[in-house]
């Protein structure tokens, strides 16, 4: 039933719809309205792209290499070679060869100042390889852990509790949170979600305890919070939220899982992160 | 805040008993005599140590490093020791540390602090 929405918004737009096409409207809306909006952060310029995702790189095969300066001149006639897992910034790229210098983790010391006796600070190596070799040796490297994420999920089924019930009182919404991935490698990830999202309520006799004897369809208003792991675009879930009535609705007293929490499976396909760095 | 007051140390890198692998093998304090040996060995690196609220710090300079020695054991994200390392006398009498204090093997995170490459194994 529809008519607590069209309470909340312009009659003008609802009094005309039946109940469950309004419904119907209201979810394709929300996922135009949704796609389009990450649609828009999906392609960096070229570049951004050069700048951004580009920059830090790792060895998946030993690399032959030799030492040069920052213009990349040779220092040294002798190969070196370059561990696998190591991972360097591409400096600069000069036809056919590309200046790097291995990367290490910088670290601020916050409680133990280092008293340096010589003045060799920011004193870098710098090795040169060819182009061909950074491209089948080395993958992009993303060493940021955390990142933001945002995107949209389906609970198609809710466990409900006190009494036990399982419905297709189905919620679609958008999510945000944080997402973290152990491993540049491995595509897997773990998010904190929360989610904002609308729901499709069947209020009946049971749900109602008693109070309407026909089945009718309405809306909510669900908030939740989930934990997500990711395979790669793919992702499943687990959910939990509150199903929040209209308070103008007839039957909201009488809702039995008013304030109660639900607890789904999800599953979605991640349409925007925004960690900017990944693979 | 603590000023470090950091020793230099002459360290060739591997295990022991042949200074192969990844680790500590030969820990020395640096002097004329000992650096002109050390210099010959391809895993020997000239580098500052010290010990303070139970951690040795081990800090070397880029610049002081060997290309090799640099490339096998500081690329990477940690340092390796495959081997339980206990420090010379001398040099944990130096450091203000327990005799036959021992660094337990295992990978420590390498850092860049202020442009050095810092290790720093909790005892």
């Amino acid at each position: 039933m529809a008519k607590s929405w069209c309470d909340l918004r312009s009659k003008n737009i609802c009094k005309n719809l039946p109940n469950g096409r309004f419904l119907h409207i209201l979810i394709i809306f929300l996922l135009l309205i949704s796609n389009s909006t990450y649609s828009q952060n999906t392609s960096p310029t070229p570049d951004q792209t050069s700048r951004i995702l580009y920059k830090k790189y790792e060895f998946i095969l030993e690399c032959p290499m030799y030492r040069c300066d920052v213009e990349g001149n040779k220092l040294d006639p002798e190969r070196l070679t370059a561990q696998i897992g190591s991972k360097f910034l591409l400096i600069e790229v000069k036809k056919d060869t590309c200046i790097i210098r291995f990367l290490i983790n910088s670290k601020k010391a916050k409680k133990k100042r280092l008293d340096f006796s010589d003045d060799d600070i920011e004193y870098y190596k710098y090795f040169r390889i060819t182009k061909a070799q950074l491209d089948y040796k080395a993958i992009p490297s993303n060493t940021q852990k955390l990142a933001f994420t945002l995107g949209s999920v389906i609970t198609p089924l809710k466990l409900r509790f006190s009494p036990f019930d399982f419905s297709k009182d189905f919620t679609i919404g958008s999510t945000f949170g944080v997402k973290y991935t152990k491993s540049d490698f491995a595509p897997v990830s773990f998010s904190g979600l929360l989610g904002i999202g609308v729901s499709s309520i069947t209020l009946d006799s049971f749900s109602t305890a008693g109070k309407t004897k026909s089945k009718q369809e309405t809306l909510a208003f669900t908030p939740s919070l989930g934990f997500m792991l990711e395979f790669g675009n793919a992702q499943i879930g687990v959910f939990t939220g509150i199903d929040m009535l209209s308070s103008t609705n007839p039957l909201f007293d009488h809702y039995i899982y008013k304030n109660k929490p639900w607890i789904s499976l999800g599953f979605g396909y991640s349409i925007f992160t925004g960690n900017g760095g990944k693979r | 805040m603590s000023i470090l007051h950091i020793i230099p140390i002459l360290l060739t890198l591997g295990s022991q008993p042949n200074c192969d692998g990844f680790g500590m093998c030969i820990l020395e304090r640096e002097s004329e005599t000992t650096l002109t040996e050390c210099m010959k060995y391809e895993n020997c690196i000239q580098a500052e140590m010290d010990f303070v609220e139970k951690e040795l710090v081990l800090i070397v300079s880029q610049s002081k490093i060997k290309d090799k020695a640099f490339i096998k054991y500081f690329t990477k994200e940690n340092f390796e020791l495959d081997k339980d390392y206990t420090l010379p006398s001398e040099i944990a009498r130096e450091l203000n540390c327990a005799e036959n204090t021992t660094i337990p093997k295992g990978k420590y995170p390498i850092n860049e602090e202020n442009g050095k490459i810092v290790v720093r194994f909790k005892i």
